[in-house]
This record gives structure tokens, C-alpha cells and sequence, in this order.
């Protein structure tokens, strides 16, 4: 395992002609200026990690993807009017540093170049287990994350540390539920919401259902991964494989 | 409707008049403020009544019927911004805002609008947490309403025309400065405090004269060189032209010894305490101020050097109760930092205090209600994990005291902590002056539609404290956080709502929930009630509706 950190990491030290990323590239002193604009104002309102205001969500690629730099100088110097974006007093140029900082903090560390070959991980991603859970452009089950654009919106590190140790990371909206019916039929699938009396769910046969928390006679939130560790059944060369494989999964094209 | 008359005698004329009138809505004198307990079908203010228990003395909702309470009218604001205004009703006539700063008079039987009155809110104004104002005061035939661009404006209760609107000498919006909380009156005055802390202001509170608007007296929240208190801050430094200490929520009013209380929110920079050595009075206080003079009579500091955010910017409860075999006259405080509190509110003496959710950053409190800070607990570069959170044990949505089952009641959030980190900050007009920010430990707290968290990871209860030892009595579990205050009749039903769209009534004496109905969001607003044609609504906003319901006719 740890020669393919040591890959990972000297790769990322190449001047490699990484995919699709190479749009948005910024120096660092643009970068680290945007960042004392942002933490010291911005911040205030939008939160360290750009996603305290409900549906902007400032370091998420997926968002980003579909605004342009002047789109946003243009936001951050003028506001939008009628609402809490206010008008700032900084010119293009340190809108623009900004910008370079937002785009930086979505991107951190995705970047890093993998050693491996997509062809062959999509062949070995394929032909094991990984699509009994997870599901690419269409292919697969529901039950676990999707994975179509995962190489957009997850860091190469994090990848990695999901095919080698799953239980490391497991976020919220990935939790996993069992319950047990009043009938004694026991339901595990994923967590989509709950509150005081109700919970929501896609059952293991991927239909949404919606029980009265009162109704169950088991509620049990899977705070442990389904997943397994890939560490033992793949080389090393084959995670790099696979992983270039993901990366390669950015929404580049509609098939 | 009674049409109050000022004369003692009725001459024949007065009488045709009075006859005439009877369907006209009455003027609103400050003896019926005072006396809001005694005419239950009316909302008066804000909080209820001067003592702010938010405590309905309609009994015609019950325990045993409440569960056949329906939706009657909706009002659907057209804002999205958080609507926690609570409804002034007075008379058949509800009163209520339309964020930022419109403000709505609407049938309260049916929901119909008589008018709507509207103030353009400068492009300037810069609040930090919502473009929001929590309600309207009402004296005679005006209303009063603080806007978010630091003015305050009287209009006719009748027909919303415009009295007077003025711009509050130094509370400027460029600068951060805000009106966000219903106003106060006393007498002939409107009282109402600035907003803006994370802007580096000097908040104060500022009493108006209620017919020309003339400021009659104010009172800076951050005592000025020469002014006691002035040497908890830095003296060769301006840090306490910017130490913040503004005034969020509406206080409370003691009508014997003619104090005014007010709970002052947190200094600034709210998390880098570094370039403000010393106590920061009177942020994270309590003052009581003379109503004629604005003179500080005493204050109370819950949390001197605050580091935390934990402003005190919660209701001020007052409550007459026997304490330790006496009458005494008290005032109740669940307090962002995690402590509850009993005061006796004519001298400001601290007589209990104890946590009430988990707090790590102070061991204790003296004998004089001074937390122990314990060494290390302070934010740094890398982060320090810190219980209650930023948000606080509660906040600024409303408690509830009922003198029936002299409990208070507390919405609590639970399990919940921050990770604080320390950031140098130099204070720039109109820009946040804050030195760094709070990490959330737990999925984030501005969550979407959906909710994945466990109850470990935190979650809001309504707790009923035992005030005389601060015993629960009671907790009743939700599964998100809360912003919803909590309201209870003196029939012994509690309402309040949560994050996931439910509002819902429990059993005042044992938590157990009576009803529940779905309103689809959050409810961002304490709920209140009132009477017309005979029938007792509840009333609370969620979402950006106004829901009212009601038992069947």
C-alpha cells in the first residue's frame, strides 16, 4: 500500500498533463491574496469552507463548474441585488484573487496525478464486485454511492482511502440503516432523511420507502462501511489502475 | 371590541360616539401593555407580556382537545428569508412582517390584508444573519418597527401611513449597524438596541420619543473613557469603539421598580480575544436601565473575555416566585454558554447557576456567578474542540415559563460542540471583524432539506427545568436542531416546532406530545395565540407561511 503513496506523491510533483483540470490554474500568490480576501470577509457569511449558505456552495467543483470566473468577479464586486450578496469595494483584480482561491479550494489535492491506466481499471473495476453496490453512467445498483463524475467531486487521496480502508471516511449522507418492522421483516438499505417520527430510505431492492418511526420495532443507523478493502485482492498497480480509472470519471462527456 | 374612552363621564354625544365606534379598533394604552395578562385575547408584544414568559392565559385549549386543533388561515410572506417575526393581534387585527422590513395588518380570523406597509431597505445595510425583523410594538394608534438600515419608523395602526422615520444618529448601515428585534415601549418612549457585532459597532440602546421620534436618552453598551466598566477594555487602544455588544432580542420591563432589561450580545472580534484584554463589559451581560433615564441601575456579566460567541442575547424571563422561603423577584437565564441562571432582577444579585447542556470550557461557576474558565479552553490556529458549540446550550428563539407548573422551559441543543480557531483580524469599516470562525464537529449546521445525523452527533430537546435547583423535569428528543421558541398556555399546553416541518403541542407537566401537524420547514418563530370571535388561534410561522389553527367551530 504505501508504494502506491509514494507514487501518488512524487507524481504529484510532475509536471504531468494531468485531465481536463488544467482550465483553472492559478499562481499561488493569487491563490494565498484570494485567501486572506476571503477568510477576512467573505467567510463571515459564506463559511470557511464556502457552504454556509444554503445552495452556494462556493468549494464544490460541481457548482463552480457552471459559472465562469468573470461571471464571478462580476457577482463579488456588485452584488446581487434584493438579496444578502452585498457589493464589495475590490477591483478585478482582487475579485480575481478571490476567484483563484475558490477555484483552488475546490480542486485541492484532486489533482494529484495517478500512474495507473484507465482502460485496464475500468476492465478490473468491472469485471469484480464493485458494481453490485455502486453504479457508473447507468451501470450497476443503487445502493452504494454513485460513482459517474466521482472523479470531479473526490480528491485522489480520498479514492484511495475508499478502496483501501472504507470504514476510515464514511460521510453522513452515505449511512447505511437497518430496521425491523413490526412484523418482524428486517430492511437495511440507504439513509436518506429522518426526523422526530418518520424515517426515509432506499430499500436493498432500490425502492424509496417512508416509515412511522413508531411502527418499527428496530432503528438501527450502519455507522460501519458495507464495503470491504480492496488492499488484499488488488497490486498496487491495479489501485493505480483503477483509481486513474475514477479520476477519469469527470463528466466529460454524455454517453 | 371595547372601545376604551379616556373621559370618565359620558356626555350624550360621547355615548352616540361610543355606540358608533363599537366596532372600531381601540387605541392601545400603555395601562392595557401593562396589564397584558389580564386581556389574554390580545398579543401585545413581542414576548407576550413585559415579563416575556411567552405564557397565554387562554384556556380554551386544552390537553384533552388539542389534538383536534385545525389550520384555519395561511399567510404566505413573499420573502424566503427566515421568518421569525412573532404577530402583535390586537383586537381582531394582526400585525406581523414581511422580511426585511414590510410590515402586514391582516383580519385575524381569516388572513385577509387590510394593507401593507413598505420600506426600502438601503443597499448598504450589511446584517449578518438574515435579512430579518422580528416584529413590530404597538402604542395608541402607531406602530414601531427598527429597520435593517438602522432606522425606526412609526405608522398609523389604522391605515399604515407613515408618522415619522427616522435615521438613528450613528446607527449606520455601511458602518453594520441593524435593527432587528421588535422594539420595547415604556410609557412614552420606544426602546430598541443595535445589531451588527460581527462588524466591529458600539452597540447601544436608544429610547424615542413615541409621538416626534426624538431621541430622549441612550445608553452605549460599551462604556466610553471616564464611564465605569471603561477599564475592562484596552486603555490606550480604540478596540472598544469596535468591541460589537449589540442587542439581538426584545427585553423585558419590571413596572414597580421601572427597569428595563436588556441582554447585550457578544464583544468583538468574536473569536480573538487577543487585541481586547479584559472583562469587555457589558457584552454577554444583562443591564437593567432606568425607563425615564436610560441610567444603568446594575448588570450582570455572564461570560467576561468572551471567546466563544456566546452572546447573551436571550429573553430575559422574569418570574415572581417564593426562593428559599421568600417572595422573591426573579429573572430566569438559559444562556448560550451553557449555564442557567437565577437573578434577583431588582438588584442583580446572582443567587443559582448551573450547566445545562455539557460545557468544557469552564469547570464552574464562583459564588458570585463567574465562570471558572479552565486553562486551555480558548480558540488557537489548529482549532479547539469547545462544548456548547458556537450556537450555543440555546440562543436567541424564545424559552417559556408557565406560573402553572413553575417550570421553564428551555429549547436545548444537545451533543453539540465547535472546533474554534483563532485568526488574526484588523477591524475596516463594513466588513466582518470576527478573528476566525467556528468549525462545525457534526454534519453542518445549515443543513439541507434532509437530515443524516444521529443523535450523538447533536440534536435539539425542549427541556423543562426546575428553576429552584435547575432539575430537568422533563426532555422531549428531536432529531435535528432547533431555532423555534417554545410557548405554553395556562391550561398546560406547550407548542413549539424544529428543523424537520413539524409543529407540534406537549403536555406542559410531562412532555408527553399531544398533537402534531406537518408545516413543511422550519420553524424560525415562537409560536403565540390570541382570541377573536370567541375562538382561541395559535399562530406560528414556518417557512415563510404564517399557519393558524384552532378547534373546530
Amino acid at each position: 500500500m504505501y508504494r502506491v503513496i509514494i507514487f501518488i506523491a512524487l507524481g504529484s510533483f510532475l509536471l504531468a498533463t494531468s485531465p481536463v483540470f488544467a482550465q483553472h490554474e492559478y499562481p499561488q500568490v493569487e491563490v494565498q491574496r484570494g485567501g486572506q480576501y476571503f477568510r477576512g470577509n467573505c467567510a463571515a457569511c459564506h463559511g470557511q469552507n464556502g457552504d454556509l449558505i444554503e445552495d452556494v456552495s462556493l468549494a464544490d467543483p460541481l457548482y463552480l463548474r457552471d459559472v465562469t470566473d468573470e461571471q464571478m468577479i462580476a457577482i463579488i464586486i456588485t452584488g446581487i441585488p434584493g438579496t444578502a450578496m452585498l457589493a464589495n469595494d475590490y477591483n478585478e483584480l482582487q475579485a480575481g484573487n478571490i476567484v483563484a482561491y475558490l477555484r483552488d479550494m475546490s480542486e485541492e489535492g484532486r489533482i494529484a496525478p495517478v500512474n495507473g491506466d484507465p482502460g485496464r481499471g475500468q476492465v478490473l473495476l468491472e469485471s469484480s464486485d464493485c458494481l453490485d453496490c455502486h453504479r457508473i453512467k447507468r451501470k450497476g445498483s443503487r445502493l452504494a454511492p454513485d460513482l459517474s463524475v466521482i472523479g470531479l467531486i473526490r480528491r485522489t487521496s480520498e479514492l484511495e482511502e475508499a478502496l483501501l480502508d472504507p470504514n476510515a471516511t464514511i460521510l453522513p449522507e452515505h449511512r447505511n440503516i437497518r430496521i425491523v418492522t413490526e412484523n418482524g421483516r428486517e430492511i437495511t438499505g440507504r439513509l436518506l432523511n429522518h426526523d422526530q417520527v418518520t424515517v426515509q430510505l432506499l430499500d436493498s431492492d432500490e425502492r424509496l420507502q417512508s416509515f412511522m418511526k413508531a411502527d418499527l420495532r428496530e432503528f438501527d443507523f450502519v455507522l460501519n462501511s458495507n464495503m470491504q478493502s480492496y488492499a488484499e485482492q488488488f497490486s498496487g498497480q491495479e489501485i493505480e489502475d483503477i483509481l486513474s480509472y475514477l479520476v477519469s470519471l469527470n463528466g466529460g462527456e454524455v454517453q | 371590541m371595547k372601545l376604551i374612552s379616556k373621559t370618565r363621564h359620558f356626555s350624550f354625544f360621547g355615548l352616540i360616539l361610543c355606540l358608533w365606534a363599537g366596532s372600531l379598533y381601540a387605541q392601545v394604552s400603555f395601562e392595557q401593555l401593562l396589564n397584558a395578562d389580564q386581556n389574554p385575547g390580545n398579543w401585545y408584544m413581542y414576548s407576550g407580556s413585559y415579563m416575556s414568559q411567552r405564557h397565554s392565559r387562554l384556556t380554551q385549549i386544552t390537553p384533552d382537545n388539542v389534538k383536534d386543533l385545525e389550520q384555519q388561515w395561511v399567510w404566505q410572506a413573499r420573502s424566503l428569508e427566515k421568518f421569525e417575526a412573532t404577530p402583535v393581534v390586537v383586537d381582531g387585527v394582526m400585525y406581523t412582517i414581511q422580511n426585511p422590513n414590510d410590515i402586514v395588518a391582516m383580519d385575524a380570523a381569516t388572513g385577509n390584508i387590510f394593507w401593507v406597509y413598505h420600506h426600502q431597505v438601503s443597499e448598504e445595510a450589511r446584517p449578518c444573519c438574515g435579512r430579518l425583523n422580528r416584529g413590530v410594538a404597538i402604542l395608541d394608534d402607531a406602530l414601531f418597527m427598527g429597520t435593517l438600515d438602522g432606522r425606526l419608523v412609526s405608522i398609523d395602526a389604522r391605515t399604515g401611513d407613515e408618522l415619522w422615520n427616522i435615521q438613528v444618529e450613528g446607527a449606520r448601515p455601511e458602518a453594520g449597524y441593524a435593527y432587528t428585534h421588535a422594539p420595547q415601549i415604556v410609557k412614552d418612549k420606544v426602546i430598541i438596541g443595535t445589531a451588527g457585532g460581527e462588524f466591529g459597532i458600539r452597540g447601544f440602546i436608544a429610547a424615542f420619543d413615541v409621538v416626534t421620534g426624538e431621541e430622549v436618552w441612550r445608553f452605549y453598551t460599551i462604556p466610553g473613557p471616564g464611564e465605569p466598566g471603561h477599564e475592562t477594555w484596552p486603555q490606550d487602544t480604540d478596540a472598544w469603539m469596535h468591541g460589537g455588544a449589540s442587542v439581538w432580542v426584545t427585553g423585558s420591563y419590571d413596572a414597580e421598580h421601572n427597569l428595563t432589561y436588556w441582554g447585550i450580545g457578544n464583544p468583538g472580534p468574536d473569536w480573538n480575544g487577543d487585541t481586547r484584554e479584559g472583562d469587555n463589559l457589558y457584552s454577554n451581560s444583562v443591564v437593567a436601565l432606568d425607563a425615564d433615564s436610560g441610567e444603568l441601575k446594575w448588570h450582570f456579566q455572564f461570560s467576561p473575555h468572551d471567546e466563544f460567541d456566546y452572546d447573551a442575547v436571550q429573553i430575559p424571563v422574569l418570574v415572581d416566585m417564593e426562593w428559599e422561603g421568600e417572595d422573591r423577584q426573579l429573572m430566569l437565564w438559559a444562556n448560550r454558554n451553557g449555564f442557567f441562571y437565577v437573578l434577583d432582577r431588582v438588584t442583580g444579585e446572582f443567587l443559582f447557576g448551573r450547566p445545562f447542556v455539557r460545557v468544557n470550557w469552564a469547570s464552574g461557576l464562583d459564588d458570585r456567578g463567574r465562570p471558572i474558565r479552565i486553562e486551555g479552553k480558548t480558540p488557537s490556529r489548529e482549532g479547539t474542540l469547545i462544548f456548547p458549540g458556537n450556537q450555543g446550550g440555546t440562543n436567541w428563539y424564545s424559552p417559556s415559563f408557565s406560573p402553572e407548573t413553575e417550570l421553564f422551559y428551555i429549547p436545548t441543543w444537545l451533543n453539540y460542540s465547535s472546533n474554534y480557531v483563532k485568526e488574526p483580524d484588523t477591524y475596516v469599516e463594513g466588513e466582518t471583524f470576527t478573528g476566525g470562525f467556528p468549525r462545525s464537529t457534526g454534519p453542518t449546521i445549515r443543513t439541507r432539506n434532509v437530515n443524516f445525523g444521529t443523535n450523538d452527533e447533536g440534536h435539539a430537546a425542549i427541556r423543562a427545568f426546575n428553576p429552584r435547583n435547575g432539575e430537568i423535569e422533563w426532555q422531549f428528543n428531536m432529531s435535528d436542531f432547533t431555532d423555534a421558541g417554545v410557548m405554553t398556555t395556562a391550561s398546560n399546553v406547550l407548542f413549539s416546532g424544529g428543523r424537520d416541518g413539524y409543529f407540534f403541542a406537549l403536555d406542559a407537566r410531562t412532555g408527553e406530545q399531544l398533537w402534531r401537524t406537518s408545516v413543511g420547514e422550519r420553524v424560525y418563530s415562537g409560536a403565540m395565540s390570541y382570541l377573536v370571535n370567541g375562538r382561541q388561534y395559535i399562530a406560528v410561522a414556518a417557512g415563510n407561511v404564517l399557519f393558524t389553527y384552532a378547534l373546530p367551530e
